[in-house]
């Protein structure tokens, strides 16, 4: 009994932690009108944070191809990149392995930044997003998962409540 | 069975389905037009609760350092369109300053 309790609490938990990538997977999934049957589960396995945004800001429907190069250079690179830093991570020097954990969210922001120039009321469900994250985590002290689907879904209603004013 | 193997495949299993069915029942077909909104809005939404507070808990107690490298990433953004020369000078910029600050 004990056993299939704790089975059970790890699959809700590992459900919590993903929850994201099924809003993410939604959102993807409407860009992807020429894409059917069986490819669809190859896309769906690489929805990523990274996958998501890169694939969402791409100005055109993304088809088939694009959708799997975008995953499997992503893959590589993640297991390439694991890899070489198993190797050289002992011959790096802290301060610049700190430093290049910010690559990720270097990119994050740069997509931000190209999307603001685009249209500057993007940055309302960005803030919205970022702010309400934070006051989540710090000071209701939601779990990590937790605050961000809050706040992404939060700053996706406001940031569509703001396009509809906007015409 | 192993009873870790088993955690691991309920935990993969539970993490494919997650991801899978969005792509199998299509909520996006006959959306109203709000959703659509909704829909073209998250990437925004989400990218800026991906990066906050996540960057400041990842720097600890070098915080500032992630600060001023994705400070660097948003003035050099705005003059170069590329994604590879902010990113690599981001990381210039909070090496530099978790060594000499």
């Amino acid at each position: 009994m004990n056993t299939a309790a704790f089975i059970t609490e790890i699959a809700c938990a590992v459900m919590m932690v993903n929850l994201r990538y099924f809003f993410m997977g939604t959102a993807i999934s409407s860009k992807l009108h020429e894409v059917n049957g069986i490819k669809r589960l190859f896309v769906a396995f690489g929805t990523t944070d990274e996958i998501f945004s890169v694939s969402m800001l791409h100005d055109k429907n993304a088809d088939f191809k694009y959708m799997e190069g975008l995953e499997i250079i992503s893959f590589l690179g993640w297991v390439i990149g694991t890899g070489i830093g198993f190797i050289i991570g002992k011959f790096l020097p802290y301060a610049l392995q700190l430093a290049a954990g910010i690559t990720l969210y270097s990119m994050f922001v740069s997509l931000i930044t190209q999307e603001i120039k685009k249209d500057f009321f993007n940055i309302i469900p960005v803030l919205t997003g970022a702010v309400l994250n934070c006051f989540l985590y710090y000071v209701i002290n939601l779990s990590s998962s937790c605050s961000f689907i809050i706040s992404m879904l939060t700053g996706t209603f406001i940031g569509a409540l703001v396009k509809g004013d906007e015409k | 069975m192993n009873y870790i193997l088993i955690c691991i495949l309920i935990s993969a299993l539970v993490n494919y389905l997650i991801r899978v069915i969005p792509y199998i029942a299509d909520f996006t077909g006959k959306m109203p037009s709000f959703l659509k909104k909704c829909v073209s809005s998250m990437p925004m939404a989400a990218l800026g609760a991906l990066v906050f507070p996540a960057v400041i808990i990842d720097f600890e107690s070098y915080w500032y350092a992630g600060i001023l490298g994705l400070l660097g990433v948003i003035i050099s953004s705005i003059k170069i369109k590329t994604m590879i020369i902010p990113i690599i000078l981001s990381v210039i910029i909070a090496y530099f300053v978790i060594t000499f600050i």
